[in-house]
């Protein structure tokens, strides 16, 4: 366990944190601060992702199993972590910051009809609240 | 590898013979097998400017900021170590919430608005302060719970356990946020605001002004998300040049000044506009607010 943690610790230096929790028991990934869900349609349908750490910029982050990016093409999310999580409108965590609790869920990024452009097919990068 | 006896001790040895082998022994192990490898300090970020402390838009009565966050959190906390001593096993507590944000969340709102930030790191993240580390590193720990306070903290499905039980004693009372409609207020007002006229030209503005410097740019958050700054975890030196232009352009065209007050314009029509939606808003935070202040202040 101990090598686990400076495994961890080291890695988070280097900014591989995303990286960790692929491996592990899955009880040990579901109880992962750092666990959201992005889906491509409303109602986590069709192509999805699985974020574990920061991304500066989801052009280069692709939906599981295909050279398609996920950036500004997420439509819902589930956010199955401990930890808080921000999706920003913008690469390098600029522009609107849109809050994706620990364990909740946002089955329809278009949601409210009085706002037609919102955060559906916006968000490009994501980073963890500490 | 450093050397790690002096001259002296290196000429002579001080130990009987076996001894100095059995050390030298342990040495080898400690600097081979168990040792870590020594860090390197870990650079402090540059303080927050003031100008990105003082970016505040309306939504902000509506919504938590980082500290409310670290309070919820820490009422959270408590709850969870209760709940884990009466199983039986301890609880590492995330630190009591800040005094003083820092790393406030508009900070790069505009993009990097920051000259020290973009000088040292153009467009990647300044290293953590030191209290983000101190909290980064408990929730990282929580990532290695041996296998029986794993389950006892978070339940065999990962979302249930002590921490359920916390999450759900906070919320007690609080009423239901509808956050998904929040957040899409905050995105089309976002979007709105960069659709103003006098922001529209103040990025022709800024545009003229990168144009000047050297670079091509339509908009200072496609600066900001330019595919090349992602080719490395290191800060290259064109990064940083583009970054301080970016920086020295809205400085010169007023840009975020002029942004930040269309920002706010737009936010305060859409709360004029839907009054019960924001007040429902308010009222949620709030209650979410008070129940943790009150577990913390029963301790």
């Amino acid at each position: 366990m101990k090598h686990r943690f400076v495994t961890a610790a080291g890695a988070t230096l280097l900014g591989i944190s995303g990286l960790l929790v692929a491996g592990p028991p899955a009880d040990a990934a579901a109880s992962a601060p750092r666990s959201l869900s992005v889906y491509e349609h409303d109602d986590f349908k069709g192509r999805s992702a699985y974020l574990t750490g920061n991304d500066a910029n989801f052009i280069n982050n692709y939906w599981s199993g295909t050279g398609a990016s996920i950036n500004d093409n997420i439509s819902s999310f589930r956010n199955q972590g401990d930890q808080r999580a921000v999706m920003y409108s913008d690469a390098n965590y600029s522009g609107a910051a849109y809050s994706a609790l620990a364990h909740s869920e946002d089955s329809d990024l278009t949601h409210n009809s009085h706002n037609p452009s919102n955060f559906d097919n916006v968000a490009s990068s994501v980073r963890f609240v500490i | 590898m450093p050397n790690l006896f002096p001259p002296a001790a290196r000429r002579r040895p001080a130990w009987p013979p076996r001894a100095g082998r059995l050390a030298a022994a342990a040495g080898l192990v400690l600097l081979t097998g168990c040792a870590r490898p020594p860090k390197a300090p870990v650079p402090e970020p540059p303080p927050v400017s003031a100008e990105a402390r003082s970016l505040t838009v309306p939504f902000d009565a509506f919504t938590l900021s980082r500290l409310d966050i670290q309070t919820i959190e820490y009422a959270e906390d408590l709850l969870t170590r209760a709940c884990m001593r009466a199983a039986g096993f301890d609880w590492e507590m995330l630190p009591p919430p800040a005094s003083t944000d820092s790393d406030p969340m508009h900070r790069r709102r505009y993009g990097v608005i920051e000259p020290e930030v973009a000088e040292r790191y153009g467009y990647h993240l300044p290293p953590l302060a030191p209290d983000q580390r101190a909290r980064e590193q408990v929730w990282r720990r929580r990532e290695a719970l041996p296998l029986a306070r794993r389950r006892t903290a978070y339940g065999p499905d990962g979302q249930g356990g002590c921490r359920r039980t916390a999450r759900l004693r906070v919320a007690e009372g609080v009423p239901a946020l509808d956050q998904q409609q929040l957040n899409s207020y905050i995105g089309s007002t976002f979007t709105a605001s960069q659709r103003m006229p006098a922001v529209m030209a103040a990025f022709e503005a800024w545009s003229r002004c990168m144009s000047g410097k050297g670079f091509t740019y339509d908009t200072p958050l496609a600066a900001a998300g330019d595919p090349a700054w992602m080719k490395s975890d290191l800060t290259s030196p064109r990064e940083i040049a583009v970054a301080v232009a970016d920086v020295e352009c809205k400085q010169t065209t007023g840009l975020v000044a002029v942004w930040s007050a269309a920002d706010k314009a737009v936010q305060l029509d859409a709360i004029a506009a839907h009054r019960g939606d924001f007040d429902r808003f308010r009222d949620a935070r709030d209650a979410e607010l008070r129940a943790a202040r009150r577990i913390i202040g029963n301790g």
